[in-house]
């Protein structure tokens, strides 16, 4: 169980680095009026944000493992 | 939406982020779970729509548009001393929002086309970045007189002008877009940025 622990805390750790760096660019493109601006919220904050949120998800419905089988 | 409160969402969803990372034990317990639920899921969600509709906002104001090297020529046309100029008349005698010129009559008028629209926008940057967009630029497709009667429609000025009225049929024509407003020869100069060079400037607000 520790180590699906482990498992778990890395996801929720990677889901969170993912959706705060996202969140950050967003923050950036928001002082920034230009086209481009709207390209790198899309297609880096807002694809950092998706792959947090999936991998926060995949975190939550990953099988928990029977703890007589993986102690 | 005020960009104050856009970046207060994103400072308390940073925040419970960066709890949720350093501390992700929390989430043993019920309460750690609905923080990181929050945290990761509902907060992102909400900042991400903010940010995404503060942009979409944000591409509708002429400054925007003209960002593009490829549009000064178009912004300075609204400059133009001359009331026939249409882009220019509009501008100057505040037909069209200033903050808005643009949009307000290169939008699409119909269910859906403020997307359009902004497929169009989309279509643009990719030109700008990736083509090679030399002026005079043209449109995708004609101009559309329900872009102009979308607040021309019922106008006096409009209604009752002699040239529309000179024939019923040309009313008829004008409203079923069977007779362009800007190339049948009427309202025909627009951005003219060929004649940019000749014209006297506005320096007004």
């Amino acid at each position: 169980m520790e180590i699906q622990g482990n498992k778990l805390t890395a996801r929720l750790r990677l889901a969170g680095t993912f959706i705060f760096l996202g969140l950050l660019v967003e923050a950036l493109t928001l002082t920034w009026n230009n086209p481009i601006a709207f390209l790198v919220f899309m297609g880096v904050g807002g694809l950092l944000i998706f792959l947090g949120l999936v991998t926060y998800l995949l975190s939550l419905v990953s099988p928990v493992p029977d703890a007589n089988t993986n102690s | 939406m005020p960009i104050g409160f856009i970046y207060a969402v994103l400072t308390i969803t940073l925040a419970l982020i960066a709890v949720v990372v350093v501390a992700p034990r929390i989430t043993i317990t019920r309460s750690g779970k609905i923080l990181a639920f929050l945290a990761l899921f509902i907060f992102p969600i909400l900042a991400g729509s903010l940010g995404y509709e503060q942009h979409m906002e944000r591409s509708k104001q002429t400054t925007f548009c003209l960002s593009c090297h490829v549009m000064e020529p178009y912004g300075r046309s609204l400059s133009v001393d001359d009331p026939t100029w249409i882009p220019a008349a509009h501008y100057q005698n505040h037909r069209v929002p200033h903050e808005e010129a643009c949009y307000t009559c290169h939008t699409d008028y119909v269910m859906y086309g403020t997307i359009k629209s902004k497929l169009r926008g989309l279509h643009h940057v990719y030109v700008q970045y990736f083509g090679d967009p030399k002026p005079p630029l043209h449109l995708y497709h004609a101009y559309n007189n329900r872009e102009c009667l979308h607040c021309h429609f019922g106008a006096r000025s409009f209604e009752e002008g002699a040239t529309h009225n000179a024939d019923p049929q040309i009313m008829a024509d004008i409203k079923s877009n069977k007779m362009s407003c800007l190339t049948s020869g009427c309202h025909d100069q627009i951005h003219n940025i060929a004649r940019l060079d000749n014209a006297k400037y506005w320096n007004g607000k």
